[in-house]
Parts: C-alpha cells; sequence; structure tokens
C-alpha cells in the first residue's frame, strides 16, 4: 500500500462517513428517543434513492433539486409513520417493535423489488464523473458534495438539540420520559418530530448519494447494518458517540477492504461489531453497559 | 452475623447514590431500613444482590465474600428478594411464577408445585394460584413477589416496600406474614416507608438519607434520634410510631 | 395427568398422525412433495420457537444456522465420504456451537434483546458473502449431491422414505419442545422471556440459559439444513443462507402460535402451503408473484404483531377463556 493510495482511501472513507453520520443519526435519534430499533430505517434512504431516480429519468431532475422536494415529502412521511405505526409502539414490549418493523422493512424491501425489479440502477448527471486532483488523490465531486450536504445536516441538527428549547426536550425525554413529561416536555410531539426528522435525515442521505451510487432493493439492508454497527461502537443513543464511530466505521470498512478484500467489507465491520460487543459493549460513548 | 455491608459506595455518573454505608445484620433479625425518597435504599439493595457492583466497599453474607456476584449466584448463596416496581411474569399463572422460585430449591416440577402451592397458601394467594401475573392487582403482585422470593428458600430476605400503598387492615396482614416468616427461620432486610410495619416489626433500624446512614439502632432509640427527625422534616412521619 | 384428559390429548394427536401417514401413501408424487416441505419448514418453525417463542429470543438469521448444517453435511459427505446419516448431527452440533457462541457474545451485559435480532441479521448477509466467495465449498454456484439411491448416504430415489424422515423429524422436535416446556428448564426458559431481572433473582442464571437454549434452536435448525440437502441434492448460497429461511420460520411462529407446541406447525404449514400454491399458477412474471406475495406476508407480520400477538393458537385460547382478550395472549414480553 502506498502513500497514495492510503490517502485516496482515507479521503474516500471521511466521505463516506459523513453520509453514514446523516443516516446513523435518525436511526440513533429513534432508539434514543422512543426506544424503538427502526429496522425499516435504511430502507427509507433506499425508497428515497428509488424516488430520486424516478424523478431524474421522468422529469429530468437533478438529485440536488429532487432533495427539495423529497426531504420534505419524507418528514412527512414520517409525520404519518409516527401517528399512524410508531406511536402505537412504543407502549408495547421490543419484540412487537422488531416484528413491525420488520414487517415493514420486507414490505418496503419488495415494493421496491415488485415495482423496480431487482436490478441495479443509477443516475448519470453531469458531476457523476467529475473529479477534482489533489496533487495525488482525486475527489470525486458528487462524493464531495453529497458529504458536505450530510456535514451541514448533521451539524445543524446537533446545535438543535444542542442549543434550542426542543432540541432540549428531545434530548431530555430520550434520557427520562416519565421525568420529561413530569416537566411539562410535551413527549407526544417530541416522538413525533424526531421520527420525522429521522425519516427526514435517511431520506436526505439517499437522494445526495444517487449522483454516485447505485441502487436496488437491498442497498437498504447495507445501511442499516452500518447504522447498527455505528450505534453500537458509538454508544447506545450517543449522539456524538454516533459521529464519531461513522467515521470509525467507514475508515475501518474503507482499509479493511483495502487490505483483505473488497468483497469481505461488510464481514470486517461485522467483525468489528462483534469485537466491540464483546470488549466494550458500552460502545465508545455509552456510560454503562447498553440497557 | 448474616450479612455484613462495610462501606459500600455507588456513584452514577456525578450523582453518589450510596455513600460509604455500612451496618450488619444477625441471623434472625428483622432489620428495618428507612429514609427519605431517593435516600439510596434500593440502590442499596441492588449492591447487595448483584444487579450493581459497588464502586467501592465489601459485602459479606456468612462471612463469604459476595460483592459483586451475579443476581442469581447471590440468589444461590441464600438471598432472596423483592422489587420495590414489582416484577410479575405476566404470561405465566401466579402458581408457575412462584414454581420459578421453588425450582431453584428442587429440579423436581412436581415437588416445586407442590412447593409453590404451600407457599402460595401461606401467603394467601392460593385463590389467584391459576390466574395470569398481568391480571393481578397491584395488593397481589406486591404478595406475588414475596411468594416467588420465599420459595427460593432464602436464609435471608430483602422486602423493598412491600406494604406500601395498602390500607391499615392490609398492612396489619402482611406484618403477621412477614413476623411468620422469620419465625419459621429466614431473617428480614426490609425497605419501608410505612411506620406501623417497621415499627412493629423491626428488631433494629438503619436510616440512610441522600445515601449516607446516619442511624443505626432499637427502633426507640432511632425514632428519638434528632438527625432522624429532621432527615424526614418534622414529626409527621414518626407520628405514627406506637 | 389424569388418564382421561390424558386421552383427549393423546387420541387427537394420534389421529393426526395416522391421517398423515395415510395421506401420505395416498397422494400423487406432486402432493406428497408439498407435503414433505410443509413437514420439513414445521420443524424449522419448531425449532425456531423454542428460542423466540419459550425463551423471547428473536434470531433474524436462523437461515445461518440451516446453512451451516447443510453445507457441513455436504462437505463431509462429498469430501471425505462421511455419511450424512452422520454428517447430520455433526453439522447439527456445528450450528449449536455457532448460535452458542452468538448468544454468548450478545448476552453479555444484558445488551438489549433486539441487538441480537440485527447482529443475527447482519450475520446472516456476512454468511452469505462469504459464502459465495468461498470456492471450496463450491462458491457462489453451489454443490450438488449425486443423484441415485444410496440409503446408507441419506439419498433416496423414491420420496416417500423423505417424507417418513421429515415425519420422524417433526415428531421428534415436538416431543423435544413437548419435553423442554414441562421441564424445569422450560420454566425457567419462560421466566427469561417475561422478565429478567426477576427471573436472576429468583436463582435463573439468564446468560446461560438464553445461551444453551439459542444453542439448542440453532442445533436444531442445523440439522433440518441437512434433511434439505439430502433431498434437493443441491445447496447454494442463495438459497441456504438466505433470509427467506428465517422469514418462514419467523412467518409461521408468529402467526401460528408464539410460544405454543403446534403453533408453529400450524403457522408454517399455512404459509408453505401458500408458497407452494402461489408457485402452482400460471402467472407469467413469478419474480413480480413472488415480490407481490411477500408484501402481503409482510402486511400479515405487522398486523398479526399488533392485534393478535398470540397467533392463531393464542387466539383460539384466548376465545376459551374468557379472561385474556385476543390482543392481550402475549405469550412473549422481551
Amino acid at each position: 500500500m502506498t502513500v497514495e493510495v492510503a490517502l485516496q482511501t482515507l479521503l474516500s472513507a471521511l466521505l463516506t462517513g459523513c453520509i453514514y453520520a446523516l443516516i446513523a443519526v435518525g436511526f440513533t435519534l429513534v432508539f434514543g428517543v422512543l426506544d424503538i430499533v427502526n429496522f425499516a430505517h435504511g430502507n427509507v434512504a433506499m425508497l428515497a434513492m428509488f424516488a430520486t431516480y424516478v424523478l431524474f429519468h421522468a422529469f429530468g431532475l437533478d438529485p440536488y433539486v429532487s432533495a427539495l422536494i423529497l426531504a420534505p415529502s419524507f418528514f412527512l412521511l414520517g409525520l404519518a409513520l409516527y401517528q399512524g405505526l410508531f406511536k402505537k409502539l412504543v407502549e408495547l414490549p421490543h419484540s412487537t417493535h422488531i416484528m413491525v418493523t420488520l414487517g415493514l422493512m420486507i414490505g418496503t424491501d419488495n415494493l421496491a423489488n415488485f415495482i423496480f425489479g431487482a436490478d441495479l440502477r443509477g443516475v448519470n448527471t453531469s458531476y457523476t464523473t467529475a473529479s477534482v486532483v489533489l496533487g495525488d488523490i482525486s475527489l470525486q465531486v458528487a462524493r464531495a458534495m453529497a458529504a458536505g450536504v450530510a456535514v451541514v445536516v448533521v451539524s445543524g441538527i446537533a446545535l438543535f438539540l444542542k442549543y434550542t428549547d426542543f432540541g432540549k426536550s428531545i434530548r431530555a425525554a430520550a434520557s427520562n420520559r416519565l421525568g420529561a413529561k413530569v416537566c411539562g416536555i410535551n413527549v407526544e410531539r417530541v416522538y413525533l418530530i424526531s421520527v420525522a426528522l429521522a425519516v427526514a435525515a435517511a431520506a436526505l442521505a439517499g437522494t445526495v448519494m444517487m449522483p454516485y451510487y447505485l441502487v436496488s432493493p437491498v442497498t437498504g439492508h447495507e445501511f442499516l447494518n452500518k447504522a447498527f454497527a455505528i450505534t453500537v461502537v458509538g454508544g447506545m443513543g450517543s449522539f456524538g458517540g454516533a459521529l464519531v464511530a461513522s467515521l470509525i466505521v467507514a475508515l475501518v470498512e474503507a482499509f479493511g477492504g483495502l487490505l483483505l478484500s473488497p468483497t469481505l467489507a461488510n464481514a470486517i465491520v461485522f467483525g468489528l461489531l462483534i469485537l466491540v460487543l464483546l470488549f466494550r459493549p458500552s460502545g465508545l460513548f455509552g456510560q454503562r453497559p447498553i440497557h | 452475623m448474616l450479612l455484613e455491608v462495610h462501606n459500600v459506595t455507588k456513584h452514577f455518573g456525578g450523582l453518589t447514590a450510596v455513600n460509604n454505608v455500612s451496618f450488619h445484620l444477625l441471623e434472625g433479625e428483622i432489620l428495618g431500613l428507612i429514609g427519605p425518597n431517593g435516600a439510596g435504599k434500593t440502590t442499596l439493595f441492588n449492591c447487595i444482590t448483584g444487579v450493581f457492583q459497588p464502586d467501592a466497599g465489601e459485602v459479606l453474607f456468612d462471612g463469604q465474600r459476595i460483592t459483586g456476584l451475579k443476581p442469581h449466584a447471590v440468589c444461590a448463596r441464600g438471598i432472596g428478594r423483592t422489587f420495590q416496581i414489582t416484577k410479575p411474569f405476566p404470561n405465566l399463572t401466579v402458581e408457575e411464577t412462584v414454581m420459578v422460585g421453588a425450582l431453584h430449591q428442587t429440579r423436581n416440577v412436581s415437588q416445586a408445585r407442590a412447593r409453590a402451592r404451600a407457599i402460595l397458601e401461606q401467603l394467601g394467594l392460593a385463590h389467584k394460584a391459576d390466574t395470569l401475573g398481568k391480571h393481578l392487582t397491584v395488593v397481589e403482585r406486591k404478595r406475588l413477589e414475596m411468594a416467588r422470593a420465599l420459595a427460593t428458600g432464602p436464609r435471608l430476605l430483602l422486602l423493598d416496600e412491600v406494604v406500601a400503598g395498602l390500607n391499615p387492615h392490609e398492612v396489619e396482614v402482611v406484618t403477621e406474614l412477614i413476623r411468620n416468616i422469620r419465625n419459621q427461620g429466614t431473617s428480614i432486610l426490609m425497605i419501608e416507608h410505612v411506620m406501623q410495619a417497621v415499627m412493629a416489626l423491626s428488631d433494629r433500624i438503619v436510616v440512610v438519607n441522600h445515601g449516607q446512614k446516619i442511624a443505626d439502632g432499637k427502633p426507640d432509640e432511632v425514632v428519638s434520634d434528632p438527625q432522624v427527625i429532621e432527615a424526614y422534616l418534622g414529626e409527621g412521619a414518626l407520628g405514627a410510631a406506637s | 395427568m389424569r388418564f382421561v384428559v390424558y386421552l383427549r390429548r393423546v387420541i387427537p394427536a394420534l389421529a393426526l398422525i395416522g391421517a398423515t401417514l395415510v395421506l401420505a401413501h395416498s397422494v400423487s408424487t406432486h402432493w406428497l412433495s408439498t407435503l414433505i416441505a410443509l413437514v420439513m419448514w414445521s420443524c424449522n418453525a419448531v425449532a425456531w420457537n423454542i428460542a423466540s417463542g419459550y425463551t423471547g429470543i428473536f434470531s433474524l438469521g436462523h437461515h445461518v444456522f440451516f446453512g451451516v448444517g447443510a453445507y457441513t453435511s455436504t462437505m463431509l459427505f462429498l469430501r471425505a465420504g462421511v455419511s450424512p446419516w452422520i454428517g447430520m448431527f455433526l453439522g447439527g452440533l456445528l450450528a449449536a456451537l455457532l448460535g452458542a457462541a452468538v448468544g454468548g457474545v450478545t448476552f453479555r451485559y444484558q445488551i438489549r434483546g433486539v441487538f441480537l435480532g440485527l447482529t443475527t441479521l447482519a450475520l446472516g448477509e456476512v454468511a452469505r458473502s462469504v459464502a459465495a466467495g468461498w470456492n471450496w465449498i463450491g462458491g457462489p454456484v453451489g454443490l450438488l449431491l449425486p443423484m441415485s439411491n444410496d440409503p446408507k448416504n441419506f439419498i433416496f430415489i423414491e420420496r416417500l422414505p423423505y417424507f417418513y424422515i421429515a415425519f420422524a423429524m417433526l415428531l421428534t422436535y415436538l416431543g423435544i419442545a413437548w419435553l423442554i416446556e414441562r421441564s424445569w428448564f422450560g420454566y425457567y426458559l419462560k421466566a427469561i422471556r417475561e422478565d429478567e431481572g426477576a427471573a436472576e433473582a429468583s436463582g435463573v442464571n439468564t446468560y446461560l440459559y438464553k445461551t444453551v437454549a439459542l444453542g439448542i434452536s440453532a442445533g436444531l435448525t442445523g440439522m433440518v439444513g441437512t434433511f434439505y440437502a439430502q433431498y434437493m441434492l443441491f445447496i447454494a448460497p442463495d438459497v441456504v443462507f438466505h433470509f427467506d429461511v428465517t422469514l418462514n420460520m419467523l412467518l409461521g411462529v408468529m402467526v401460528g402460535g408464539s410460544g405454543t407446541l403446534f403453533g408453529p406447525v400450524l403457522g408454517s404449514s399455512l404459509f408453505t402451503a401458500l408458497g407452494e400454491g402461489l408457485r402452482n399458477l400460471p402467472l407469467a412474471a413469478s419474480a413480480r408473484v413472488a415480490a407481490g406475495s411477500k408484501m402481503v406476508y409482510a402486511a400479515i407480520l405487522v398486523i398479526t404483531a399488533l392485534y393478535m400477538p398470540g397467533g392463531i393458537v393464542g387466539w383460539w385460547q384466548s376465545r376459551r377463556s374468557t379472561r385474556t382478550p385476543a390482543r392481550e395472549a402475549r405469550p412473549h414480553a422481551a
């Protein structure tokens, strides 16, 4: 491995990590606030990717333009998802969460399969293959733009959670549901917005990936696995942990793939997951063993 | 000494829930553990029974270290416990629930069933033997907690607020039950707010406040201790002590 | 148990067994295949139920154990000439150890139950891609077993022997489940399912027993994998390491009745029959039909989980007792 290859891989991993963060943040948010693990979370990104594909091929819309339509649309979808389904789940046992969100996952997998078939699909924008050369390494424009959007949105969410009143109420509800209610926090609204935000963020991630990434009905599973790995590595419900872990997972995946074998990338991430579960199950930033 | 708690301390992040608490319990005793809400009593129970690992200090049972043992191992040594917020087995019947405790004593299912029935009889729950855990009233759940813990055949039973929320008559009934349990050879450490029960049952009382022990002695001494009175903010809580 | 009650349970069971045997002998080869599929997948469902219905462990990667069983016995047979009769048990053992290992890692430190689901789901996908990339075990193309009449090596020309073996397996699996249910082990598993903290306080070593339960469930599933290999005479990563294997178990158990003895058989048979029926319809775009039917299954899963969590058997049991409305017939509380 030469220095150029290492740097290239590093750059690639950092860019990928930003996108992973955008996906993981929503997953961790719903888990931290509602205590629901959403198996269909990865598929939100997948559906957004297909939607972007359709808008591109049917109306010639550039993905970044579609993002302006899709992000709000998926936000609304998230609101509906909470009102129609997740609201019921909150007081039900975890086994029900698994079955219901798994059902959603399978349903959306096959919806995509039904409409689009199993093949990989992509869009070819004017900048899909554009890249900027920096010394010995090249920077893909599409990936940089996507990472940029991800960074801006994730930072926005972080600031929102930290400094706004509503953001603080989200954090309060995440840490202690009953306590939050007693303090007069409208926990219902917190849940509602958290779910909607999570769905919108995942959708946005998918949309901005389309210029350089292909989608098929199974793409969502990759994202789910990453989101889960990130949540475990970063520590339960820890927002900051999720951010750092996103980069770590992306780096492990990229360098593991480079050093061992590209096809084993997901096995390597899985290996990381097992190692963390074995030796530091609370994750990097978790306070104590998960539960 | 059956139970010895030496300098046990437990932190949760910035909060020190239990701060350097030491006390002991003699075999055959009923020791009351009282203190205002949030004083660290249940945390202390959790440190003794292995739900939490103390950050400092030791717990000895019958002279042997049990600090840091997992809860099932603590149960195996002979300590049973109830939970303040009851934890019934929602989809198992009352009889099956107590059998789970009884199976600790014998692996034979019929023997466990017989033992469970006897204990249900003793605790006045026999008529609810076939009711599912989720259909029990709070009072019945508390009784079930005691039955299940008792079925494991403990030498020491940790009771966490088993008379809370009961009316005076019910309190008397349970008080009598607890006394019987002790008379049959099980020592008792009980967390309680209901002074009627505490004063009627306790051979000695330990008082904690803000995670620290502030009194330890015979009921009359403790009750008239100015620090204790101050901790409870007035005689109201202690007025029922007669 | 009183003799009369005993008879009331045993006679219908014997009648059902007898009827099934008669059926097997009287139907055409085509229907016999369906019957074999029904019985085989029911075995899987019963195995999965031991972990999920009894213990509250929701593994979403049971297809890994299935595949491990299938590949172990097949490789031992093709490469070392070991009879699959023996290979089945070796494969089952390996699958059991793997199940125990997965449990051992994920059950520590009271890690959330959902994490097991996610971990096993990921494990399933890893297994599939690793197997597809591993040429020594055949790679993506898979492995073919020789078609001949070789009973010593668990290969038959006739279908009927396969039926007998599958049926014997099912009865054995049901027997194991029944024995577990009425033993101290079964009580402990159910206690773990209902409330782990309370179970621990009552002397149950939850970590140990959960791991053992998952191991048993995994091992039994592995052995069905071997049967599958010997019956179909072909295995490939995309077939035996496919999530559909777990999905079938899951649907069968959830819809049939989680935590019950016959629920898994009932539910699994329903879905297998549906699947076989769909496959026989003369529809052009069968891939779309498959996708469409899965969407329906997904909806069934969601609706069952929300409104009929006890499954069909749970619903039936709640009808007979006025105390438990169907919606509350929730045998598991993970």
